[in-house]
């Protein structure tokens, strides 16, 4: 299974706050903070437990097709850094 | 969901309706590098604490059945902080001074390193001290210096002495 | 004979008492601004024993706490457990790791880690004509004020140039020096009113000492300033939500600004011009 069939969604028990299109996570028990800029709350936001990476991907290129290659790897990485950070767990 | 299916229209509503964004015109016009950076709430209630140093407990000898003068002396040093706080690194610093037959510290090496406190605000090291030689044993003053590494966790010092004779 | 003096923070009392008024003196001075009306229900009770010239013991609520401790030590001690208490008990609001003073246009948080340099900045601005809130917690209302715990400033080793500028008041009563470098400084020797009890922030600063740094600085949107913020929030659990919404409030309604820092005089300046700004 690579990244890209990965199923992500939110961790039970973080919270969001949304300003001006940037996020702010906050996991209370485990004590974490996390921020997201405009991109990462967008890439965040998507992650919904019903599409794959790469359907994100697909969405997110759909809407910026000039930057499909960076947003390829930009997704791929992020996830892998929220899924890291416990904040996404793969559905 | 192949791209070449997914019109740039539909993709907009998707992105707007995940996004909570009220208007398409509230997403952003490019795509930028995402960035993620990481916190931690602090401790419950913590703030600029400021730790005493102090050393209260004598320094004991640990008796590991070992040869004192093959194997060396094994000294206990505790340092404790006031109030008691978990990870709150601790420097401490060591140095034998021989006033007879000579000998060296062997563990810890270097002799400059740093510790963690426990729940109880406690920091311990336990430092061998050998012979040079096996036949004379050694005499002398094992000191060790105790500091805070962080200054805002406290800045005073404490040292103590532990007097050492291994006749062989 | 039994002395007692009672502190307040967000809505919560602490009560200090001892046999001999001297043993207190220095937290009478030193707290005198957060001292309470109330004295019905303190969260904990501290009392100082001495035990001999040097040692004292402290007790809470009638347990022996410390029992033999250098009476500077204790002061010390009990100056910190005041905030600690106080802090982790407030249900009013989201308190912060933060100094602030209030400027003619409005108040000035600044925020950050141990370290960053909040105490000896909020000294030097206090010296020059801002009024003091606290050196190290604010409490952020639902109204949108924040109020300090305005303790004595605790100037750490290293602050020793604002000294420089107190020659003449230092001999006054009011500051108290450890043996440690650090020092207590009353406010009322950097300033000539009392500490203002509330404010309407206009700047939120996270800021950072940096030695021969350049003055930098980098507007923080809503969301870094949060992040930021939340990093710096002492009483979490006791909150709605965590505090995040009420931070998320305070975040959205203060301009926030990194600012990297070695020249006092240099810092003084930019918050002058950037609090006189008109809100955009």
């Amino acid at each position: 299974m690579t990244i890209l069939t990965l199923i992500p969604r939110p961790t039970a028990g973080f919270q969001a706050q949304t300003l001006e299109n940037e996020v702010v996570l906050l996991h209370p028990i485990q004590n974490v903070i996390i921020y997201l800029n405009t991109s990462g709350a967008l890439v965040w936001s998507l992650c919904n437990g019903k599409r794959s990476v790469a359907e994100i991907i697909e969405l997110l290129v759909a809407v910026y097709p000039e930057s499909e290659k960076d947003i390829r790897a930009d997704v791929q990485h992020i996830v892998q850094e929220l899924m890291g950070r416990g904040a996404l767990t793969a559905a | 969901m192949p791209a070449s299916k997914l019109s740039r229209r539909d993709a907009l509503k998707v992105l707007a309706a995940a996004s909570g964004a009220v208007a398409l015109s509230h997403l952003p016009t490019s795509w930028g590098k995402p960035e993620l950076q990481a916190g931690v709430l602090p401790a419950h209630a913590q703030t600029s604490m400021t730790h005493v140093l102090s050393a209260p407990f004598p320094p004991e000898e640990i008796d590991l059945g070992q040869s004192y003068c093959y194997d060396g002396i094994v000294i206990r040093f505790t340092a404790v902080i006031t109030p008691p706080t978990a990870g709150i690194s601790l420097q401490y610093s060591l140095n034998y001074t021989a006033s007879g037959a000579p000998g060296s510290i062997t563990v810890p090496s270097p002799t400059i390193g740093t510790v963690n406190t426990n729940g109880s605000g406690q920091a311990t090291v336990d430092v061998t001290v050998l012979p040079d030689s096996p036949f004379f044993g050694t005499t002398g003053t094992l000191t060790v210096v105790w500091s805070f590494v962080n200054p805002a966790d406290g800045t005073n010092t404490v040292s103590q002495s532990y007097d050492i004779e291994i006749g062989c | 004979m039994n002395t007692a003096i009672f502190v307040s923070f967000g809505g919560n009392v602490i009560r200090f008492s001892a046999e001999h008024p001297a043993l207190l003196a220095p937290l009478a001075v030193h707290l005198r601004h957060c001292q309470s009306q109330t004295t019905a229900s303190p969260l904990s009770a501290f009392h100082l024993t001495a035990i001999s010239e040097t040692w004292v013991q402290i007790s809470e609520n009638g347990s022996v706490l410390l029992p033999r401790l250098e009476r500077e030590s204790a002061w010390q001690i009990l100056m910190q457990e005041s905030l600690t208490r106080l802090n982790g008990a407030c249900t009013l609001g989201p308190v912060f790791h933060a100094a602030a003073v209030q400027g003619e246009q409005g108040g000035v948080i600044l925020c950050g880690p141990s370290g960053c340099g909040k105490s000896t900045l909020t000294a030097w601005l206090v010296l020059h004509g801002f009024c003091y809130l606290s050196d190290e917690v604010i409490l952020y209302t639902g109204e949108g004020y924040i109020s300090g715990f305005a303790r004595s400033l605790v100037l750490k080793n290293g602050s020793a140039f604002i000294l420089k500028c107190l020659t003449e008041n230092i001999q006054r009563e009011g500051h108290q020096r450890f043996s440690d470098g650090s020092l207590w400084l009353a406010p009322l020797l950097l300033q000539s009113i009392a500490p203002c009890v509330q404010t309407l922030p206009r700047l939120l600063l996270f800021p950072q000492y940096q030695p021969d740094a350049p003055l930098r600085v980098r507007p923080l949107s809503s969301a870094e300033s949060l992040f930021r913020l939340l990093q710096n929030l002492v009483n979490a659990r006791n909150l709605a939500h965590n505090g995040l919404e009420a931070a998320a409030r305070l975040a959205h309604q203060t301009k926030a600004y990194a600012v990297v820092y070695s020249d006092l005089n240099a810092i003084t300046a930019w918050i002058r011009q950037t609090i006189n700004k008109p809100i955009a």
